[in-house]
């Protein structure tokens, strides 16, 4: 997998953008990371569109990363397209009906609201 | 009157002692006195004149020491001769003439011994005796009889073979002692009888060798019938038999007897005809006609009694052998290509799908020379459909193996996808009806499903397949049976029968020559074929058709080819054992997937069970591990069926780990992997156990969680 933050947008919102899976073999090397990849982003959108897989380990980054941007009072939405496997996961996991949106545009315009 | 000359006293008077002629005057000859007296020292008759036979100078008197060698020589009380190898006589004493009544120039130069023989002595010297003198180099005390004027002499003979003076000939000294000692002589003579016995034993034990040579087939087959006859039947306690090389030298092939070492022996002796001792051994070259095929080495019987080697059979051996591997190198060069043709036929691409395995042995005939009609074939029929057939054209050459490669094409020509096995034979019937060769074959044809296990097949007068179950011992599969090709009675419907694989199970196909032995009938064969089957499930499908193969063909009695086809069904069962580290997390995922969509899982139905196992998995290695790489994690899919009247497949999950269950629900991260679980499968269910945790998730294949 990879993941890496795309340069700010000019009112300070930063997306972050996941590949591949998101499993427990690779994401415990990342949590320790999750409050540098937020800090000083105004609003945060985790793009998980091109992951293509997610399991319980991948769910604990996002967590991870939606109690970094609570902590600095940056709202927070995950990229994660209805019937994709990210979705599915999150749906499991509850998370879904306060985090997940269809696409990039439709994140940003929540963040832009709730920001 | 004394005057007078005529007076006797007068000195001229010639018996007047002075006179020349008085016999007492010194110039008398008859005077002692006189040179030409005898007894005169310078008279040639005088006893100590040189050249009087009893001066001791004289070469004829007894104590000159030429005369007396030469006199001993002939006046010896034995018969002496001095031979050339080959019998002629050279030199004989007076002995030997006295007996045999000849003069010396009717005998040396142009007489052989033999010729000095009778008739049973001259054979018993021709066939035995000479030759031993040739290896052996002596001959003691052997008894013979030399034909006199009077009639049989009966003498006992020893001779020896040597090297003459300086030069490289060799001449044979021969003794003939007159058998006075009737007593020993008649010992000997018996012995001599028992020695023309042992020749004739000999002799017929050469028939034996010649008899067996002509049946054998192949090298070792002449080999083996080399040792079989040619060792302890001569009076060897064992042989070797070497054989020439590609690079022409020799290396060891067959032995019988307690042969100490496997060293080659001296071979630069053994170079052309004539066998050759060196040592312990005889050495019995096998020449053919053109080459030298290799060795016969002879460890000797030296024990008491035993028989001295006889060179001449020997050499009759080796020629023999010689022959027999000239016979046997030609015979294997046309098998060579007989069989490369078959194995050529049976050659091809066959499929490859991890949801079975086969094997297969093909072996010729061991009279290989014509090509036979036996084949199998593995192909695929439709996706899911795995097809395979054994069968046997009638007949043998390469006619029978056109037509068997005709055949096994057409066989995958008409099994279409959704063509059932007697649908398929129906169509053959109709196919062997143009190819006149391939009427009458015989063969068995099974499709088995590589989705569910079950097996539809039928036998067109072909044996039964062999079902070998995983567990539980193996049964033939006696339904879907009818004619031959070709041959049908009545309808021309075939039938064919279905039998149900489990995981594990296989299914053996097989030609007559596994299991007909002239001396058994079938139903034996079988009997043997099924109880040589039973023990062998622990092991891989190639070792159990070698070991069938091996068990059932290597008593030498299997003459035909044979055909052998384990089909084994890996059934709906996945198992991996991964290493405790989660980088083997997501090839196992993939797997999986793969796993699940060749059962037919719907996509969405196969994510979450792969989701399911992944978490599993994960939290097996990182809690029932304790993070020890060394441990392992099992993981095991399997297909069952559901219980009720539908039987739904099922999917079941087990993943076990070396840990204990308790203490892994403490964290909100675990308590959240579980909980996907049980979200996205029917069951999950937590099996502690004293040797490790085992986790099982259970899922319908087909319509997912409700």
């Amino acid at each position: 997998m990879t993941l890496r933050a795309l340069p700010d947008e000019a009112d300070g919102l930063r997306v972050l953008v996941a590949t591949g899976e998101l499993d427990a073999a690779v994401v415990p090397a990342l949590l320790p990371r999750a409050a540098s990849l937020v800090a000083g982003a105004r609003a945060v959108a985790l793009d998980l569109s091109g992951a293509t897989f997610l399991d319980s380990g991948g769910v604990r980054l996002v967590d991870q990363l939606a109690r970094a941007c609570a902590d600095g009072g940056a709202p927070f939405r995950v990229v994660a397209p209805r019937g994709t496997r990210p979705r599915r996961v999150l749906e499991l996991v509850g998370m879904a009906d306060a985090l997940a949106v269809d696409d990039l545009g439709a994140a940003v315009t929540a963040l832009r609201a709730a920001g | 009157m004394t005057g007078h000359p005529e007076h006797p006293e007068h000195p001229e008077h010639p018996e007047h002692p002075e006179h020349p002629e008085h016999p007492e005057h010194p110039e008398h000859p008859e005077h002692p006195e006189h040179p030409e007296h005898p007894e005169h020292p310078e008279h040639p008759e005088h006893p100590e004149h040189p050249e009087h036979p009893e001066h001791p100078e004289h070469p004829e008197h007894p104590e000159h020491p030429e005369r007396s060698a030469r006199e001993a020589w002939e006046r010896s009380p034995s018969a002496l001769l001095t031979l050339r190898p080959d019998g002629t006589v050279l030199d004989a004493n007076r002995t030997l003439l006295d007996w045999a009544g000849l003069e010396r120039e009717d005998v040396v130069g142009s007489r052989t011994l033999s010729g000095l023989l009778t008739v049973g002595g001259r054979i018993f010297w021709e066939t035995h005796l000479a030759p031993l003198l040739l290896v052996e180099r002596r001959l003691d005390e052997v008894a013979v009889e030399v034909r006199t004027p009077r009639g049989r002499l009966p003498v006992l003979m020893s001779a020896v073979l040597t090297t003459a003076g300086d030069g490289p000939a060799e001449v044979v000294h021969v003794a003939l002692s007159s058998a006075g000692d009737r007593s020993r002589y008649e010992r000997e003579l018996v012995a001599a009888r028992r020695e023309a016995e042992r020749s004739e034993t000999r002799l017929r034990a050469l028939q034996a060798v010649t008899a067996a040579l002509s049946r054998a087939v192949g090298v070792d087959g002449v080999a083996d019938a080399l040792l079989r006859t040619a060792v302890a039947p001569l009076g060897a306690s064992a042989g070797t038999v070497w054989l020439t090389g590609e690079d022409g030298g020799l290396s060891p092939r067959r032995s019988t007897g307690a042969v100490v070492e496997l060293r080659p022996p001296p071979f630069g002796e053994v170079v052309h005809g004539e066998p050759v001792l060196v040592g312990e051994d005889l050495l019995v070259p096998l020449r053919g006609q053109t080459a030298l095929h290799g060795v016969l080495a002879l460890t000797l019987d030296r024990g008491a009694g035993a028989e001295p080697p006889s060179v001449d059979v020997h050499t009759a051996v080796g020629q023999q052998a010689g022959l027999a591997l000239d016979r046997a190198h030609r015979y294997e060069e046309r098998a060579g290509i007989a069989e490369q043709l078959q194995r050529s036929l049976l050659a091809g691409e066959h499929p490859h799908d991890e949801r079975f395995t086969f094997a297969t042995v093909y072996r010729p005939g061991v009279e290989a020379l014509e090509v036979g009609g036996d084949w199998f074939d593995v192909f695929t029929a439709g996706e899911d459909v795995v097809s395979v057939v054994v069968g046997d054209v009638v007949g043998r050459g390469l006619g029978a193996a056109v037509a068997m490669g005709q055949l096994r094409s057409a066989v995958r020509a008409v099994a279409d996808p959704g063509t059932g096995p007697a649908q398929v034979l129906s169509r053959l019937d109709r196919f062997v009806d143009q190819v006149e060769a391939a009427r009458t074959a015989t063969l068995v044809h099974a499709q088995l499903d590589l989705g569910d296990g079950c097996v539809r097949y039928a036998c067109a007068g072909h044996l039964p397949p062999l079902l070998l179950p995983a567990q539980g011992a193996p049964r033939y599969l006696w339904g879907g049976r009818s004619t031959p090709l070709g041959v049908v009675l009545g309808t021309r419907d075939r039938g064919e029968d279905t039998v149900q694989l489990g995981p594990g199970d296989r299914l053996l196909l097989y030609t007559d020559g596994l299991v007909e032995r002239r001396e058994q009938g079938l139903d034996e064969g079988l009997d043997v074929l099924l109880s040589t089957a039973a023990p062998l499930h622990g092991l891989g499908a190639q070792e159990v058709v070698e070991s069938l193969t091996g068990a059932l063909l290597d008593d030498g009695n299997a003459r035909d080819d044979v055909c052998v086809l384990l089909l084994s069904w890996s059934g709906p069962v996945l198992e991996r054992r991964v290493a405790a580290d989660l980088t083997g997390l997501s090839p196992l995922r993939r797997e999986l997937g793969a796993w699940l969509a060749e059962r037919g899982a719907e996509e969405e139905t196969a994510e979450d069970l792969v989701l399911a196992a992944s978490e599993a998995v994960a939290n097996a290695v990182e809690h029932g591990c304790g993070g020890r790489p060394e441990q392992h994690v099992t993981v095991r899919a399997e297909l069952t069926r559901a219980a009720g009247p539908a039987r739904d497949p099922v999917v079941l999950i087990t993943v076990a780990d070396p840990g204990r269950w308790r203490a892994r629900t403490a964290s909100d991260e675990r308590g959240r992997g579980l909980g996907i679980m049980r979200a996205v499968v029917d069951e999950v269910r937590v099996e502690p156990s004293d040797t490790g945790t085992r986790l099982v998730l259970r899922h319908a294949l087909r319509g997912g969680a409700a």
